[in-house]
């Protein structure tokens, strides 16, 4: 299986052109293309499971080819402990986002079509080894996201849309530039030349020229970081988030805070950190303070909304800063903590999306304040609600849990005072975090029905095969990967340690 | 290199068949049957087709017999592998602009015999552009391109529109062209000579001082500056392209301004910079006497990229936000200007050579929108993407690679452009180029958005499909290819740039005698 991850990038791809080639009104047989095109990844992914070497943190699946050899461009890509676990959420998500989006009334060709071309663009970014071929993957995802959102989208879409795309393209822009200053002042001992290849990029003494110069590197950290940092979203940059994940229709909500989130913590653990670790150190206790006001300030946040959607989507705000907290702690715990809360916010933020979902479509509208009582009508979808709701704000024995105490373990472990103050703080999003789910479960579906709103119940009716079909899988991977995490961080943990070791090696 | 008349002239092919054509349209044009429907386009097309087909036989006579240049009469016209380059860009233009031209109606119906002479004129103009040393035959060149480019400017005779740009054309047309001369008369005067070379020459053995020649070249630049619509000489550039049939739009932003790009590229680099190694001009240029032209010209593509960018948020009407963004472009281009390199002349051949693509797709697409029944304005736009799939599918494409996202080839383009800055020191001015497009996309978008965000069909049954018939089909793939090809794999065409810069040494210090 040499070929595996180009397999699972462009599978998809093809799945979409083969889409566009049909003629009109097949939408059954676009759909069963696009489950198909989704599933060959998540099918490959198990091989991917099962050959991954757990006791390196070298590079595996390697593939490398000459793309432009003018330019010194290359076709590479692999995976370690870092990308495998995204490798695996992007296809298992994208796969049951395939089902989620089985009933979107319009231009379901083109829907679908976007849909695997976007799948390529996430698999791309995790899998490619060159900057240059992750700048091409990291962008190409925006153009399908527009799309997505903006044509299947709720009633502000348009603005939702362009909001996200500006936001994403001027923070890639930066990337762009920095990648260039990167490329021109190192070279590759081997072949003497200038490259994009991320592994010699981070080799401190290959480098030359402006890099040398502690102001160049300061300026390039925090372009990357801005870049990256919007993508997460790191306060203050986190405005687009809302308005896309509300606008955006429910699955691609999931992709959103499932997948694409985790491409800005991905970038910097992959890029940020690693090309430049001094200023990792120099800027860890900055990181560290965004990811508290994001955990308190997306708790609260999520805690003002009566728009179910938007509560989910500042929760993910909340969630992601976690992950933060944990990377600049700068400890191997925190970094596991980061990583195995990516994973976990990936699958919990999944079913929340997909609750939502499902309460929309039957009364076309998410007011918290307008339910009441929903327990009593449909016990099943309200259990898979609590569930998920459990799941998100932390109970032990669900993967949420996991991720957010390695976190603070991790940042704990750094030892300096500002961390274990910081740390001490962010203890409070797990209260606030309990209190908006708590909260809003208990408006929805405990009590007495809500009398004003009651002709809205009549159409409520129970979660049906399909719905649970996708939430069943995310469920199961909750409650075994929150009861026995090692697994998954038997994939990551050398690659987190090794990380945290170069960086260490690297003091400000 | 010496050479005899004939084999001198055989290098000159596509300039002559180029003549022929021009001669046998008139003719068939004046001479010709009456009901000849359709025919002066296809012979004016065929004659182009076989030009570019000459071209590119000459591109690869000079590749396979190692000649770098070849000059001719006189040393005032040169044939080297970069003026093959425009060439061949402006060759490609006018060829797919005499198709488009061919099947809008009303370019029919005013007379294609008038259409078709000076489109070829035009070209010719161009062609001598892309080769002259010297500062008449570059007067003679730019006037061959103008003039016939302020009638193509009003072609639609009873159109106040077109009128009015042919007029506005002419008037900044005249006074830039005015001031040009009067620059170059300095330059003669104050170096005694025409010669491009000899300038040079001039100012290196001290005959001419470097800062005098400087102002003068400044004088010249409002010309060029002009032809390539850089602020601030680009005030005329929205109302003539809204105004002028889209065709001639097209066809004005981008070969008219490839043609202005070789001719600023040639004087500056001949008069104003040598290689660091004479043979290497590939790689470092070191400024004669700098008085600071570079940054100069720095300014210049800010304030450009910036104005046409900014202006462009407001547009309602699709030309004359295109004219905008070629303004913008214009701004880009320059970019590779500035950084006294090889490469980021590469950058700059490069870039024009995706740019004429793109931009020719995106104004095909207006044409073939208004040739079926539907207007200029964004709001005609509207739905489009459901009505025309394959059209709104290439228009997205074509404004995307405007805008500069992978994997189409305006990407690249800006990457060159931007690698060139960040590899000789120019990083704020990369930063500066990335934000600018990074804001351009939200008026490219503004287009795609009416397109395909608004009247989106509730039931398949409810589209009102647009036709836009093969022609117009066939000819958008054809522009669709290269601006997605080039995004994926652009080794070759980076190669062609390369190498069209690495043999394109302007000068070559050898003595030339002052003509006094």
């Amino acid at each position: 299986m040499n070929h595996l991850l180009s397999l699972m990038t462009f599978v998809p791809l093809l799945g979409a052109l083969i889409i566009l080639c049909l003629p009109k009104g097949k939408d059954e047989m676009v759909k069963c293309i696009a489950a198909c095109a989704a599933g060959v990844p998540l099918f490959l992914g198990f091989f991917l499971w099962k050959g991954f070497a757990r006791n390196t943190a070298a590079m595996q699946f390697v593939e490398k080819a000459d793309w432009i050899p003018m330019f010194n461009i290359q076709y590479s890509m692999a995976v370690d402990g870092i990308s495998v676990v995204m490798v695996l959420l992007t296809a298992l998500i994208s796969f049951i986002c395939i089902f989620a989006s089985w009933e979107i009334g319009k231009g379901v060709k083109g829907y679908f079509a976007l849909f695997l071309l976007l799948e390529t663009g996430m698999m791309g970014v995790f899998c490619a080894m060159d900057f240059f071929l992750f700048y091409v993957f990291w962008e190409v995802m925006l153009l399908p996201m527009y799309f997505l959102i903006g044509i299947w989208g709720g009633p502000r879409k348009e603005y939702a849309a362009i909001k996200f795309f500006m936001y994403t393209l001027v923070g890639s822009v930066l990337m762009l530039v920095v990648m260039l200053v990167f490329y021109f002042n190192v070279t590759d001992p081997v072949t003497n030349r200038h490259t994009f290849d991320l592994l010699v990029l981070r080799n401190q003494d290959a480098r030359s020229g402006s890099l040398l110069l502690e102001g160049v590197r300061d300026l390039c950290f925090l372009a990357l970081f801005v870049g990256f940092a919007i993508k997460v979203p790191v306060f203050p940059f986190h405005t687009w988030l809302p308005d896309a994940h509300v606008e955006a229709p429910t699955a691609i909500s999931v992709i959103l805070a499932g997948i694409l989130l985790k491409m800005g913590t991905y970038g910097l653990f992959r890029i940020a950190f690693p090309l430049l670790p001094d200023m990792a150190n120099k800027y860890a206790t900055f990181i560290a303070v965004l990811g508290v006001i994001n955990i308190v300030y997306g708790a609260l946040c999520a805690m003002a909304q009566d728009d179910l959607k938007k509560m989910v989507a500042y929760s993910s705000v909340s969630h992601m800063g976690y992950c933060l907290l944990g990377m600049g702690a700068m400890t191997t715990a925190g970094f596991n903590g980061a990583m195995m809360q990516m994973f976990a916010h990936g699958l919990i933020t999944s079913m929340l999306f997909l609750c939502v979902g499902v309460i929309y479509e039957r009364v076309h509208h998410r007011w918290i304040s307008r339910f009441g009582g929903l327990a009593t009508i449909v016990p099943v979808y309200s259990g898979f609600v609590a569930f998920a709701f459990f799941a998100s704000l932390g109970l032990p024995g669900l993967c949420g849990f996991i991720g957010e105490a390695m976190c603070f373990i991790g940042a704990w472990q750094n030892g300096t005072p500002s961390f274990h103050r910081l740390t001490m703080f962010a203890t409070l999003g797990i209260l606030l975090g309990a209190a908006f789910h708590l909260w809003a479960l208990q408006r929805m579906f405990l009590g007495e029905k809500n009398k004003i709103y009651t002709e809205q119940y009549h159409h409520v009716t129970e979660i049906n095969g399909r719905e649970m079909f996708c939430l069943i899988p995310l469920a199961i991977l909750v409650v075994l990967s929150g009861c026995y995490p090692q697994p998954v961080f038997d994939l990551m943990n050398k690659s987190m340690s090794e990380l945290q070791a170069f960086i260490a090696h690297y003091p400000k | 290199m010496q050479l005899g008349v004939v084999e001198n002239l055989s290098f000159l092919t596509p300039e002559i068949l180029l003549t022929v054509t021009l001669g046998a349209v008139i003719a068939l044009d004046i001479g010709g049957p009456k009901d000849r429907k359709g025919l002066v386009a296809r012979l004016a097309a065929t004659g182009l087709g076989a030009t570019l087909l000459m071209v590119i036989l000459t591109y690869f006579e000079l590749e396979t017999k190692q000649r770098a240049r070849v000059f001719l009469f006189a040393d005032s016209f040169v044939v080297d592998p970069f003026s093959m380059f425009f060439k061949l860009v402006a060759g490609v233009c006018s060829f797919m602009i005499a198709l488009f031209a061919a099947k809008v109606r009303r370019i029919e119906s005013q007379g294609e015999g008038e259409f078709y002479t000076l489109l070829l004129v035009t070209t010719l103009g161009i062609f001598l552009m892309a080769g002259v040393t010297d500062l008449v035959g570059m007067v003679v060149a730019i006037e061959t391109l103008s003039i016939p480019s302020y009638i193509l400017a009003g072609f639609y005779k009873r159109d106040r529109g077109s009128s009015e740009a042919s007029l506005k054309y002419v008037l900044y047309g005249a006074t830039a062209s005015g001031s040009m001369l009067f620059g170059l008369a300095f330059l003669y005067g104050l170096s005694g000579t025409t010669s491009f070379q000899g300038i040079s020459a001039a100012i290196a053995s001290g005959r001419a001082d470097v800062l005098s020649i400087s102002l003068m070249l400044g004088l010249v630049l409002i010309g060029l500056g002009f032809k390539i619509s850089a602020a601030p000489f680009h005030m005329w550039t929205p109302d003539v392209y809204e105004g002028s049939p889209t065709a001639v739009t097209a066809y004005l932003s981008t070969a008219s301004k490839a043609g202005g790009f070789a001719i600023l590229i040639r004087l500056f680099y001949s008069i104003l910079a040598r290689p660091e190694v004479a043979s290497r001009p590939e790689g470092q240029w070191i400024p004669i006497g700098d008085p600071g032209w570079t940054t100069l010209v720095a300014v210049i593509a800010v304030v450009t990229m910036t104005i046409g960018n900014l202006a462009a948020y407001k547009q309602t009407n699709v030309k004359r936000l295109l004219a905008y963004s070629s303004i913008a472009h214009a701004g880009y281009i320059l970019l590779g200007f500035v950084v006294m390199h090889g490469s980021g002349l590469m950058a700059m051949l490069f870039y024009i050579a995706t740019y004429v693509f793109m931009n020719l797709g995106a104004f095909l697409c207006v044409i073939a929108v208004s040739e079926a029944g539907g207007g200029e304005e964004i709001s005609d736009f509207r739905g489009l993407g459901w009505r025309a799939p394959f059209l709104g599918f290439c228009m997205a494409a074509f404004l995307f690679s405007l805008t500069g996202l992978p994997p189409l080839a305006g990407f690249v383009g800006k990457v060159y452009l931007f690698a060139a800055l960040v590899e000789h020191g120019w990083v704020w001015l990369s930063v500066v180029a990335a934000l600018n497009s990074a804001v351009s996309l939200y008026y490219y978008v503004r287009v795609v958005k009416t397109m395909y965000l608004e009247g989106i069909p509730r039931r398949a049954g409810d589209v009102v499909p647009l036709r836009i018939g093969s022609h117009f089909g066939i000819m958008l793939f054809v522009c669709l290819v290269p601006t997605i090809l080039f995004g994926i794999y652009w080794q070759p065409l980076a190669r062609l740039a390369t190498w069209s810069v690495g043999a394109s040494a302007p000068v070559e210090a050898r003595p030339v005698a002052a003509h006094k």
